[in-house]
């Protein structure tokens, strides 16, 4: 389907990193040219998301008394270390904001990570992602990040490695159906059954679903609901759950589905008032600091979506 | 300040650099977002802060009456050094501190974000590198009358309330009250729940009850079973911490409530 109207403002957001050579530059010139009191938020814009840690699930109620469940997640001194910049053989850039979190002994570090903490002026970290960002939401390096950066009512995408369940047979992994339970069904209830046709092709395909380990890899849950943001403990409210066991590292970024794509193209369509959810003004950009929640109150709550009072029979 | 005639402008704010403005429809899009581009004329706030010290008191006085209050909030991200600022912000931060509707100057990327009061009781330091943190939750989330109810169905508590127990729960909406044995408690903080039993125009009736839910008003003990202390007749002590065998005897349900009458 041809839509025209997504031609001229679809912006070169990084599809494929075939040539990847990092060059890392500290783009902190950059950012203080366009220092952050002039760079605003735009809809073609894309910030960097955080890395916090999973610290396990709550219930809440919202105002009609509806019980809902909550994951809360906690940053750990979540701090820029690098702004990446890399131009591709066919000119294209790439541009990445370079996060890390959860400090570390010098001791257990690395010299060679040690290095480029120092580099970053940040202590040493556990864990360092990188966030695909446009170029105008560059960070500059050294910058504590806070739970402030998600604004309650946004949507999030969160990622973790989910958690590992081990050398499992086909029932579990893929959902087979096994074999019955009695009739002359012999020592293969929970069996595969056969894996293949006859002597065309006479192997078994590529791919073939069989048993073997289970879990331990990154998913991503999407379009989670921003509840409630704390920024004097730096927790984030997300509504649902989360990949992962308790404590694990998780990445947090802004929704693809339900924020970065539908405010470029309800903006490109000339629909402003679908940019961002519903309720919400504006966006933290290029990121949340420390100093911005200074700033803003503690403890901000997004009110519930529902319209209507579930227990109140309708006429 | 005046960019251009007729713009829209989000409710309440002006002019703040971290909030985005919807442009208007009659602007032909070739860029349809602006950019604050020009300097706005230093507002009343601006020129007090460039002239003569004042006290913080006077200042906070004049930020609360002046209309470009918000202003001050988004001078931010360590660009040069605002003292002054910082002093207006605590002033003016402890003098709005009641649990209000975000306007948007306490918050400006939400319309109807809320911003609850802050907690009575000051967060321990561990908690802030996630040592205790979800059993440190409630206290920070819940009012006062929440964790007062959760707190008798501790186990330790002197008049906690345990199974076999026969409350009266009050409930926002229909039905008004529902009375009935406690068969089990789950015991998960803020989760906490319980499960009354009774039986109702010879049917069994069962409902769990949350305690922490809004929809709760309160909770009446008629007879307690067993142990010290607590309002109410005293009833057997159940050797049970689950009574689901409750289900299956019509005749003991019949001695509760003899007990009870």
């Amino acid at each position: 389907m041809l839509r025209l109207w997504s031609f001229g403002a679809r912006p070169a957001l990084p599809r494929c990193r075939a040539f990847h050579t990092t060059v890392v530059s500290n783009a902190t010139a950059e950012a203080e040219s366009s220092a952050a009191s002039t760079s605003q938020w735009t809809p073609n814009s894309v910030r960097t998301g955080l890395i916090a840690r999973k610290r396990g699930m709550m219930v809440m109620w919202d105002n009609f008394g509806v019980r809902f469940p909550v994951t809360i997640l906690q940053l750990e001194n979540c701090q820029v270390t690098a702004n990446i910049k890399t131009v591709r053989a066919d000119q294209s850039e790439y541009h990445a904001v370079q996060v890390a979190a959860s400090d570390r002994s010098p001791k257990n570090t690395t010299k060679q990570m040690l290095g480029h903490f120092q580099k970053a002026g940040v202590p040493p970290k556990r864990i360092v992602k990188e966030f695909p960002v446009t170029p105008d939401a560059h960070v500059p390096v050294g910058t504590t990040l806070s739970a402030i950066h998600f604004v309650p009512g946004q949507f999030v995408d969160v990622i973790a490695k989910s958690i590992g369940k081990g050398f499992q047979g086909t029932m579990k992994k893929w959902n087979f159906k096994g074999l019955r339970a009695s009739h002359g069904v012999s020592v293969s209830h929970r069996a595969a059954g056969a894996i293949g046709a006859h002597q065309d092709p006479g192997r078994v395909w590529p791919g073939k679903k069989m048993a073997g380990r289970m879990g331990g890899e990154r998913v991503t849950t999407q379009n989670l609901y921003v509840v409630r943001v704390d920024s004097d403990l730096d927790l984030i409210y997300v509504r649902g759950c989360v990949p992962g066991v308790d404590d694990a590292h998780v990445m947090i970024r802004d929704a693809k589905k339900k924020m970065t794509q539908l405010a470029q193209h309800n903006s490109a369509k000339g629909f402003f008032e679908k940019i961002l959810p519903k309720g919400l003004t504006g966006l933290p950009f290029p990121a949340g600091t420390k100093e911005l929640a200074k700033a803003l109150p503690p403890m901000i709550v997004a009110p519930s979506t529902r319209v209507t009072d579930p227990l109140v029979p309708r006429e | 300040m005046s960019e251009g005639q007729g713009e829209e402008r989000n409710s309440g704010s002006r002019d703040t650099p971290h909030t985005f403005t919807i442009p208007p429809r009659s602007v032909a899009s070739g860029r349809v977002y602006r950019v604050q581009a020009s300097k706005p004329r230093a507002t009343r706030l601006q020129r007090l802060r460039n002239s003569t010290l004042l006290s913080s008191a006077q200042l906070a006085a004049t930020v609360l009456t002046t209309t470009t209050t918000r202003l001050w909030l988004f001078a931010s991200s360590g660009v040069g050094s605002h003292t002054m600022l910082n002093v207006f912000r605590r002033c003016a931060r402890r003098l709005m501190s009641t649990a209000t509707e975000a306007s948007s100057s306490a918050y400006p990327f939400s319309k109807v974000a809320v911003i609850p009061p802050p907690p009575p009781v000051p967060t321990p330091e561990p908690v802030k590198f996630g040592k205790g943190l979800m059993a440190y939750l409630p206290q920070r989330t819940l009012p006062q009358h929440k964790l007062d109810l959760l707190a008798r169905f501790n186990k330790r508590h002197p008049e906690r309330i345990m199974p076999g127990s026969v409350l009266q729960v009050t409930t926002n909406h229909a039905p008004s009250s529902f009375t009935g044995v406690v068969l089990s408690i789950r015991r998960r903080g803020a989760d906490t729940s319980f499960v009354l039993r009774n039986v109702i125009n010879r049917t069994g009736v069962e409902v769990q009850f949350f305690v922490c839910s809004p929809h709760v008003k309160d909770i009446k003990v008629l007879m307690r079973a067993g142990g010290k202390g607590g309002e109410g007749r005293v009833g057997r002590r159940m050797r049970r911490a689950k009574l689901f065998y409750l289900r299956d005897s019509p005749e003991k349900m019949t001695a509760i409530s003899a007990g009870l009458r």
